[in-house]
């Protein structure tokens, strides 16, 4: 039976193909691990396409629940990557996630939609109640003056709902080239990259 | 995670109305038309708000009258009876729909029924 993650937020650009590719990766070598691409965009699928190492990976934009069922006990863990809107494929996913990671940067924009996040995963707590919601701060400044993160660790910490990871993952170029070159950043050599990588892997499992 | 959560979450889809409320926050902006009828009268209609337990075809929708021989209507009904269906109308409709699915091509299809609006009613 697999373990589901699901990479999901309202908001666009927060990082969420980033965080669902390189989780894929790094999971496939703990065991068989599924990518699903539920965004229309098909970024996360289109990278894989164009890995030399493929990962399992499938597009899919609606009936999730349907499609990821036969394929449940095949895999070790799946990972969901959906739209940066509210969706029924974020719905389904919700439905059926062992943990939701919502990656956000910590500007207000990005955290004001986390409440109608937690209202989603409260609602979908009453069918599918072993379901855990992560928050991830992505792309903080790597400037270590700025006092965003603070304030958005306190902002966050009210949601009763929502489990912030101790892990910040810093708005690094390593990230962005990683994907161009459709690869994790544990396979490039930005040790800084990796090691943000790595702890929000253990955080996580 | 137990074994049984994809018919949890399948029970969940089909009886509640989580998977359809999306963006349930935004508030309707409310904007009508009138659609002209084959018989010249005008029907107004405004973009559907309404959860999929709280719209209803009789309540939000139009209707169409077919007029029919005896013996066409009763080729329909032992169609039905034999099909074993529990509404007479649910076939009907259904049989109409998958027909105009396939005239019109799945994409052209999904675009027109995609575009949900209900009637208003004066």
């Amino acid at each position: 039976m697999a373990k589901i993650f699901t990479i999901a937020n309202r908001k666009g650009g927060v990082g969420k193909t980033t965080i669902a590719t390189n989780l894929a990766v790094n999971l496939s070598k703990k065991g068989k691990t599924l990518l699903v691409d539920g965004d229309e965009q098909k970024s996360a699928y289109k990278w894989n396409e164009y890995r030399q190492d493929k990962l399992p990976s499938i597009f899919v934009l609606d009936n999730l629940i349907d499609t990821l069922e036969p394929l449940n006990n095949e895999y070790d863990f799946i990972v969901i990557d959906v739209a940066g809107r509210d969706s029924q494929i974020f719905r389904e996913a919700l439905l059926i996630s062992d943990k939701i990671i919502v990656p956000t940067q910590p500007s207000l924009i990005d955290l004001e939609v986390l409440e109608y996040v937690s209202e989603k995963v409260a609602q979908a707590h009453e069918n599918n109640s072993d379901i855990q919601s992560i928050v991830i701060i992505n792309k903080a400044p790597t400037n270590y003056r700025n006092s965003e993160i603070g304030q958005a660790q306190a902002y966050i910490g009210q949601f009763q709902n929502l489990t912030l990871l101790n892990t910040i993952i810093h708005d690094r170029k390593a990230f962005r080239d990683s994907f161009v070159e459709s690869l994790s950043v544990s396979e490039m050599s930005d040790p800084k990259a990796n090691d943000e990588l790595q702890q929000f892997l253990c955080e996580i499992l | 995670m137990s074994n049984d959560r994809f018919l949890k979450a399948r029970t969940a889809k089909a009886t509640t109305d989580f998977v359809q409320g999306v963006n349930d926050d935004v508030k309707p902006i409310n904007q009508t038309e009138t659609i002209k009828t084959k018989n010249s009268k005008g029907v107004t209609v405004e973009p559907n708000h309404l959860s999929a337990k709280e719209r209803s075809r009789s309540k939000h929708g139009r209707n169409l009258t077919n007029y029919l021989f005896v013996e066409e209507l009763e080729a329909i009904e032992q169609a039905v009876e034999k099909l074993g269906e529990p509404s007479m109308s649910n076939f009907v409709r259904q049989v109409l729909l998958d027909k105009c699915k396939e005239v019109l091509g799945e994409t052209e299809y999904n675009r027109i029924t995609e575009n949900k609006r209900n009637v208003v009613k004066k």
